[in-house]
């Protein structure tokens, strides 16, 4: 049963960036002719490619519906993404913040989201690695760090 | 010879002397710890090094790359746990001889054949490259383009997820490499009227996304720390002497010599990196071996043949970098990023104008090795502890610090965004199936092709395209090469795939019997 509502994950792979390849291919189509080599390559090569996996997804499909071929259901796990967005919030808080203060929120909270839950290593590795960094890139490389409101 | 002299002097600083250090410890620790590759080191080392001479900078990561490959073996030994893919063949004789009561002699064995690999590698770069660079003299620039494009072609056909799906990788990446200001015609393209973009995507910030970024997400699947008691247990069951008999050392000395020539050879290969030297190798041992019968239960001889291999990998990979431009791993493409954000132009030039600065770098490099086996000795039965720093305090450390990496390398926070969309992106293809490493090299190979492909057909005047890359002999051979690098794995891939159908068949046919 579960069989049958099986879809290659090639399928939507080839789909999207076949459709992407398209559109690269017909947007270096309207640049100067020396600037259009390789983009005019590239995205008839991305194209072609895509069309490949897509053909490979649609047979693998039918075979697995067909139960002519096995396959390992991928689980979706959502602490990833939610990974992802706090280090999205981490990059604006750095923007508008500014490094240090955001980076002293972010270590520990993303510790926590870790399942880090002792305080006093969450405590040290904050301390060591923002003292490390200031010194490094500060003092010695003397590179402006972003600043943003605060420092 | 004099080359040689000099290049010898302008190591002799504290410079250089504290980047082989960090460039050794800090690689040994990158890859004991698992989930951590030699790519993530160099990627987020990288940065660190734009306020660093070029010589000390790049002697840094290249120590560090050999380093992290030597690393992987420690884990692999104690914990049965590879800390790169590259230790991965050393698993199952390290762990098995950890459980005997001879873990300590096992490390010692990969100690000194990493060491002694690697330093054969270097050797090998010092001799090979130099002559190898006169050849790219021969080269215009439709030779140039076409060695791109084969580096692409090898590197995207030996991925893990086949053939299409590394061809595709590439593609992606080829397509990356388009955004921004055209540098022949001042031309901007895919810029969608963004000022940022018009530099195109800096290189740096990409490579910390899609290597960096996307491991911490990887890591966030199935937060797991390595287990502490076992770690301690090894490391508690560590005893006797490191160093093994000179009598079954002396044993070691000819797999280790074989090993390394195979590493070499499949480092030179471009995309071919460690894990596939050290299993090739660690295949032939087994079958020349006068005790075949212990590979795998527990064998120096397997621990020999897999680690001298892996760290020759890192040499070989360096010839065809440092002559034509064609990275022969994923760390080296990341490498040749960092030789040319130094000013290093891979070719002739590096052996005639820039040979102060290449001849330091590969001696450099052949030095670390020789220290990354001393220092080794000492103190890669420590350096297993490090395995026991929880995973939730080395992920966000590891934003942290790719943050910082991707915002020096402009000072700006369009780089860090990128970084982080990379990082989405990176996390998206590694649940495809689609690999990095052909996205890496496409990225920096893909201006170096674009060049020279208007070049040859500016050269080409009004000749067809087709007739004068047709017309050159050296072409004829790289088409060929290209057309091989494809056809072969896909050939593989289709044998190997009937072979699985028949075996599946044949196991169903006998159950069916005994039913």
């Amino acid at each position: 049963m579960e069989n049958n509502r099986f879809i290659s994950n090639d399928i939507f792979l080839g789909i999207f960036l076949a459709i992407f390849g398209i559109i690269f291919t017909i947007q270096a189509t309207n640049f100067p002719a020396e600037s259009s080599y390789l983009p005019i390559l590239s995205g008839a090569l991305l194209t072609a490619f895509s069309i490949v996996v897509l053909s490979f997804g649609i047979s693998k499909t039918v075979k697995v519906r067909q139960g002519k071929a096995d396959y390992t259901k991928q689980e979706i796990k959502k602490l990833p993404f939610i990974v992802w967005l706090t280090i999205l919030l981490y990059v604006f808080a750095v923007d508008k913040i500014g490094f240090f203060v955001s980076s002293a929120v972010f270590l520990p909270l993303e510790s926590m989201l870790f399942k880090q839950r002792k305080v006093l290593p969450i405590a040290l590795t904050t301390v060591i690695i923002l003292g490390f960094l200031y010194w490094m890139f500060v003092i010695q490389l003397k590179v402006s760090m972003p600043n943003g409101i605060l420092f | 010879m004099d080359i040689i002299i000099e290049s010898f002097k302008s190591l002799l600083t504290m410079d250089v002397f504290i980047a082989l250090m960090v460039g050794v410890i800090g690689g040994m620790v990158i890859g004991a710890l698992p989930g951590f590759t030699a790519s993530m080191g160099v990627t987020l080392l990288l940065p660190v090094t734009f306020g660093m001479e070029a010589i000390p900078a790049l002697v840094m990561l290249t120590a560090l790359y050999t380093s992290a490959i030597y690393g992987g073996s420690i884990t692999a030994i104690l914990i049965h746990t590879p800390g790169t893919p590259s230790s991965a063949a050393t698993a199952d004789d390290g762990f098995a001889l950890t459980q005997q009561g001879h873990g300590l002699q096992a490390l010692g064995v990969s100690t000194i054949c990493s060491g002694l690999g690697g330093f054969a590698s270097g050797i090998m770069l010092l001799l090979i490259a130099p002559p190898l660079a006169k050849l790219s003299l021969m080269f215009g620039p439709a030779e140039y383009f076409l060695v791109a494009i084969f580096g692409l072609t090898v590197i995207g056909s030996l991925c893990t997820g086949g053939v299409s799906k590394g061809l595709l990788s590439a593609a992606i990446g080829l397509c990356i490499s388009c955004i921004g200001m055209d540098e022949q015609m001042g031309f901007p393209r895919y810029t969608f009227g963004n000022v940022n973009l018009i530099g195109g995507l800096a290189s740096i910030p990409v490579l910390i996304g899609l290597f960096s970024i996307s491991q911490v997400m990887i890591m966030a699947e199935d937060v797991k720390d390595a287990d502490t008691k076992l770690v301690n247990e090894a490391i508690n069951n560590l005893k006797g002497k490191i160093l093994l008999p000179a009598k079954e050392m002396a044993a070691l000395i000819i797999p280790t010599l074989r090993s390394s020539i195979i590493g070499i050879i499949v480092g030179i290969l471009p995309g071919a990196g460690g894990d596939i030297g050290s299993y090739v190798s660690y295949n032939v041992g087994k079958q020349t071996s006068k005790h075949p019968e212990l590979y795998g239960k527990g064998s120096y001889e397997g621990i020999a043949c897999s680690e001298a291999a892996n760290n020759a990998v890192t040499g070989g990979s360096l010839i065809p970098l440092i002559t034509l431009s064609v990275p022969g791993s994923a760390t080296a493409a990341i490498l040749l990023g960092g030789f040319l954000m130094h000013g290093l132009v891979p070719g002739n030039l590096m052996f005639t104008e820039q040979a102060g600065i290449t001849y330091p770098i590969i001696i450099g490099f052949t030095i670390s090795n020789i220290l990354l086996a001393i220092l080794g000795l000492f103190i890669a039965r420590y350096v297993a502890k490090i395995t026991t720093i929880s995973i939730s305090l080395l992920a966000p450390t590891i934003v942290v610090l790719g943050v910082l990496g991707s915002y020096a390398v402009n000072l700006s926070m369009f780089d860090v965004f990128v970084m982080a969309f990379f990082g989405f992106f990176g996390y998206i293809m590694r649940k495809t199936d689609l690999t990095v490493a052909p996205i890496v090299l496409a990225i920096i190979l893909g201006p170096i092709a674009e060049k020279n492909l208007v070049r040859s057909f500016v050269v080409a005047k009004s000749m067809p395209i087709v007739s004068y890359y047709l017309s050159r002999p050296i072409n004829k051979i790289l088409l060929v090469l290209i057309a091989i690098s494809i056809v072969i794995p896909i050939i593989n891939n289709y044998r190997y795939k009937n072979k699985a159908l028949k075996l599946s068949e044949a196991n169903s046919s006998c159950e069916a019997d005994l039913d």
